[in-house]
């Protein structure tokens, strides 16, 4: 009878999460904003700032860019391969007030009128809108509470990453390929009757080129700073929901003052990312595809390295147990996952509870990485991840993951 | 209590899987297949890869192909080498044999393999027998001896790319890239023009083909009658053809088939012949073509104008008119300014009724209910019943993108576009040195004398990192309403007016400076550039 009505209850719940499934469970997410330093002295610079522009934040974090993405360099970085802080990147980030930008992102703030309000914040933390409006208005210890809960992990989880992009020039290994393409350019003329040599020839210029291509990538991570302190000062001296000429200008004159620190760097393989799947005549694909599997192999590689930047993500199912991640993400048959339930305290703060520990399912990971589909990798269709519990207690719909060290 | 375990299981992934009845599934082993919702397999689980295609499933194995239906039927036998995608008519190639080969360009194709055509249940509506099967794709403009019309677009199947037609007719051939093919009925397979007897053909119509035989002495015109089976020969040009595109012919040869006649030029004057190639009508040095109407206009050496229609019978209605202009779209009402023998223009409707008395100097080809006419210099607009909306005052006015607008620019003597409402018959207030078009009640206008900044900002929405800034300025403007009141409160160069409405719209209310600023970086994102070294300005923020 018991196993019955549990079985009703897994029914019940699988039936309704199936329905979701096109909507994945809410869940909170750090906050990222990723910039580029391109080096305009290089070859396909161009390229790849496109290609750069085009690379979405990734699914498993809030979308926090501000309106510049890409800077040029035309020389070298000056000790990029330090893990020491970046003199260069963090005078940038200081000079240009980035930590105070990307608070007032967060309150919406009307840059000429300096008016705020707090609906990044109710739609980011997941909180009922209708509550938190009434609390922070009464100002109750559970409106405190909640602004509390949002600061440390909302705000306080909001990230800054530079890519340091690098084009590595392995031009020799592709030089036969391009010369047959441009070879070859006449003759498709004489088939089509329209000239195509010209295009064909820009196309064996990169040909020359694409076989080879090759991205380095550092990736330099920094941190919003967001205490109590720095919370209180703002709540009370500049934020506003209408035009109050005084908190506008306090935060203008405290911008500055806001901070971002640094947490490390990392350096991608440089490694030569395979060309299937990609159609020559669109060489920007090769190049997306390199940049994007450098950077998500640095956004990996961060998260090992240090906590704080590790992403929660949500089951979608618990029978088997699958989840909206892969490859793209570092899962592999060496990976381990805690599985977090996510408590709602009696003041509406929210406490993430460790409940079991899984692992991947061997032949059953999914290949999400850019272009796996194209490539024709194995795992490329699976949709998501399959895993095993190895230790805890029972899981149920909506419990979140997060990979151990 | 295993077996009930089983079922929650398979009940559970189908539902998760595929909200529908069957679901794609793996074996765990690295096989798919394709099960229901009691777990019994539809498709076995033998398959490399199987996924839904159209309303059917694909599956392969290594590289080769096949499609299955719901019921585990096989419509199309795993022996393809590609099919491809489904495009929006709901048409694909399928391929047999053939080896895989990378072209100029390195996209992969069949060589030599044979081509037919399915549909998206699967059904093969062209076998897979022809080793050139083409769709009419190509523009007849690309050359100037077709002008008109579609061509085949012989070339060769990139593996994974879509067709781009309904397939209504396809070229068939024995080479992978030739022009020289028959026409087979794309829904039926009947052949309609047999292989191997012209050079190139064209898109039928009106159940007639036009053309083309040539050599490297000479030309030679035809059309061939679906109907009837047979070709006909209207003319031969002294002249070397290598391909379509390089000819020591320049000129235009003639036209396809309208109804009943079609134009065939010798060279020096135009004429018309029947299906039977028999000319019906000479000696003309400019025609023209009504679409929408389906009436030729054709003026004589001497300047005498005849009116006929597809069948080559006069429109009387026409009679002894100058000029005529046809309207520009399909939704267009069948309405025509004419010029009379007084060298005046009117409107009349297809019936030949008089809407608007000869009363003009000059006329406009009709458009989304608006007619211009001039008289006395002066530009005005009639709707096509012939009743004035815009009197004859004005130097110019903006011609409509939308129809029934009711608000148009009117430009009067000071140079200067003004709002004019139709309805209310008044002009606006504010007068503005450059305008477009009203759409969905906006219009980007740009003022007199504004000052554009030449910053990152505004090179970033021009497009354009280097070079002179000045020669753009008149691209920048402000986006207003009907009322003249300002709705995108921020410099917008007239590119990005689409997408900067369209925020308007989603608003339903003026944007805000912030809101029209955040739009802006937005839109010049992929062009604005910033050193590492650079304290940025301001407005290149949006926070």
């Amino acid at each position: 009878m018991k196993y019955f009505l549990t079985a009703i209850c897994l029914i019940t719940s699988t039936v309704a999460f199936a329905q979701n499934t096109e909507n994945e469970p809410k869940y909170r997410r750090s906050s990222l904003y990723s910039l580029m330093i391109n080096h305009t002295d290089q070859k396909f610079a161009s390229e790849i700032r496109n290609s750069f522009l085009n690379i979405p934040i990734p699914d498993k974090y809030n979308d926090h860019d501000l309106s510049v993405k890409v800077v040029d360099i035309n020389t070298k970085l000056k000790n990029a391969s330090s893990n020491k802080e970046n003199e260069a990147i963090t005078t940038f980030l200081n000079d240009n007030q980035i930590a105070g930008r990307m608070v007032a992102k967060w309150f919406n703030r009307d840059k000429y009128t300096g008016a705020c309000d707090m609906e990044l914040v109710k739609e980011r933390g997941l909180y009922n809108a209708n509550e938190f409006d009434k609390q922070i208005a009464a100002r109750s210890a559970r409106g405190i509470s909640m602004l509390q809960d949002a600061g440390e992990d909302l705000i306080g989880n909001t990230f800054v990453l530079v890519n340091d992009i690098s084009y590595v020039d392995k031009a020799k290994k592709g030089m036969i390929f391009g010369g047959i393409i441009k070879a070859l350019g006449s003759v498709a003329q004489a088939y089509t009757g329209v000239n195509v040599s010209s295009a064909t020839n820009l196309i064996g210029d990169i040909a020359e080129s694409i076989r080879g291509f090759s991205v380095k990538i550092n990736t330099f991570l920094y941190k919003l700073s967001w205490n109590d302190e720095i919370a209180n000062n703002f709540y009370e001296t500049q934020y506003t929901d209408s035009i109050d000429t005084d908190k506008a200008q306090n935060f203008e004159s405290n911008r500055g003052n806001y901070q971002l620190v640094y947490v490390g760097k990392v350096e991608s393989s440089g490694s030569t990312t395979s060309w299937l799947g990609v159609k020559l005549d669109t060489p920007a694909n090769m190049v997306r595809k390199a940049c994007q599997r450098a950077i998500d192999e640095n956004i990996v590689d961060l998260q090992t390295q240090f906590e704080e930047f590790r992403t929660k993500t949500p089951l979608l199912s618990i029978d088997p147990l699958t989840a909206d991640i892969g490859m793209k993400e570092g899962v592999s048959t060496k990976s381990r996952f805690e599985v977090l339930d996510r408590v709602e305290q009696q003041d509406g703060t929210y406490k993430y509870v460790k409940v079991a520990e899984i692992e991947p399912v061997e032949n059953l990971i999914w290949d999400n990485r850019y272009m796996a589909v194209e490539e024709g990798a194995k795992g490329a269709n699976l949709g998501k991840t399959t895993f095993k519990k190895i230790k805890g207690g029972d899981i149920f719909p909506g419990m979140l993951i997060r990979e151990t060290k | 209590m295993i077996k009930f375990l089983k079922l929650l299981f398979l009940l559970f992934f189908c539902s998760m899987a595929n909200a529908q009845e069957l679901c794609v599934t793996s074996n765990g082993k690295g096989k798919m297949g394709v099960v229901d919702n009691e777990g019994n397999e539809v498709i076995s689980c033998t398959w490399d890869e199987v996924t839904k295609w159209g309303r059917v499933y694909k599956v392969n194995k290594g590289k080769k192909y096949g499609l299955y239906d719901s019921t585990g039927q096989v419509l199309v036998p795993v022996e393809c080498s590609d099919i491809s995608p489904l495009n929006c008519w709901d048409r694909a190639l399928i391929c047999i044999g053939g080896k895989q080969m990378k072209n100029a360009n390195g996209r992969s194709y069949m060589l030599n393999g044979k081509y037919g055509i399915v549909n998206g249940d699967g059904k093969i509506l062209i076998p897979a027998e022809h080793k050139g099967l083409f769709e009419f794709s190509w523009s007849g403009s690309m050359a100037k001896i077709l002008t008109e019309g579609k061509l085949l677009g012989a070339s060769i199947h990139i593996v994974g790319d879509t067709l781009v037609t309904d397939c209504k007719y396809l070229g068939f051939g024995d080479k992978t890239l030739t022009y020289d093919c028959g026409i087979l009925d794309g829904h039926t397979g009947k052949i309609l023009v047999p292989k191997g007897q012209f050079k190139l053909v064209m898109e039928p119509r009106d159940n007639m083909v036009r053309t083309y035989k040539w050599d490297k002495k000479q030309l030679t015109c035809g059309y061939y009658d679906i109907e009837k089976g047979s070709e006909i020969t209207v003319s031969t040009i002294s002249g070397s053809v290598k391909n379509v595109t390089d000819s020591e012919i320049k000129y235009w040869t003639h036209g396809d088939f309208t109804g009943d006649i079609a134009p065939v030029n010798d060279g020096e004057t135009w004429k018309f012949v029947d299906r039977t190639g028999n000319t019906v009508r000479s000696g003309y040095n400019n025609i023209l073509f009504g679409h929408y109407a389906k009436i030729w206009m054709a003026r004589t050496i001497d300047g005498n104008v005849d009116f006929f229609d597809e069948s080559n019978k006069p429109v009387e209605y026409l009679a002894g008119y100058k000029d005529i202009l046809f309207p520009k779209n399909e939704t267009d009402d069948l309405v025509f300014p004419v010029k009379n023998a007084g060298n005046k223009w009117g409107v009349i409707d297809n019936s030949g009724q008089l809407l608007a008395e000869f009363d003009y100097d000059m006329a406009g080809a009709p458009t989304l209910n608006c007619v211009p006419v001039n008289r006395d210099g002066k530009w005005g607009c009639l709707d096509f019943k012939g009743k004035s909306v815009i009197p004859c005052n004005y130097v110019d006015f903006l011609l409509p993108v939308e129809i029934n607008t009711q608000n148009f620019f009117v430009k009067k003597a000071d140079n200067m576009y003004y709002v004019y409402d139709i309805v209310t018959q008044s002009e606006g207030t504010v007068g503005y040195a450059g305008a477009g078009a009203f759409r969905g009640g906006l219009a980007w206008v740009r003022p007199n004398g504004i000052d554009v900044p030449d910053n990152n900002l505004n090179r970033g929405l021009m497009g354009i990192t280097n070079g002179e800034f000045d020669k753009y300025k008149n691209e920048f403007g402000f986006i207003i309403n009907t009322n003249d009141e300002v709705m995108f409160p921020e410099l917008i160069n007239a590119y990005n007016f689409a997408k900067a409405s369209e925020r308007i719209r989603q608003e339903g209310r003026a944007l805000t400076k912030n809101e029209a600023k955040k739009e802006l970086l937005e839109y010049s994102k992929k062009y604005r550039k910033y050193n590492l070294s650079d304290k940025i300005d301001e407005y290149n923020w949006d926070y």
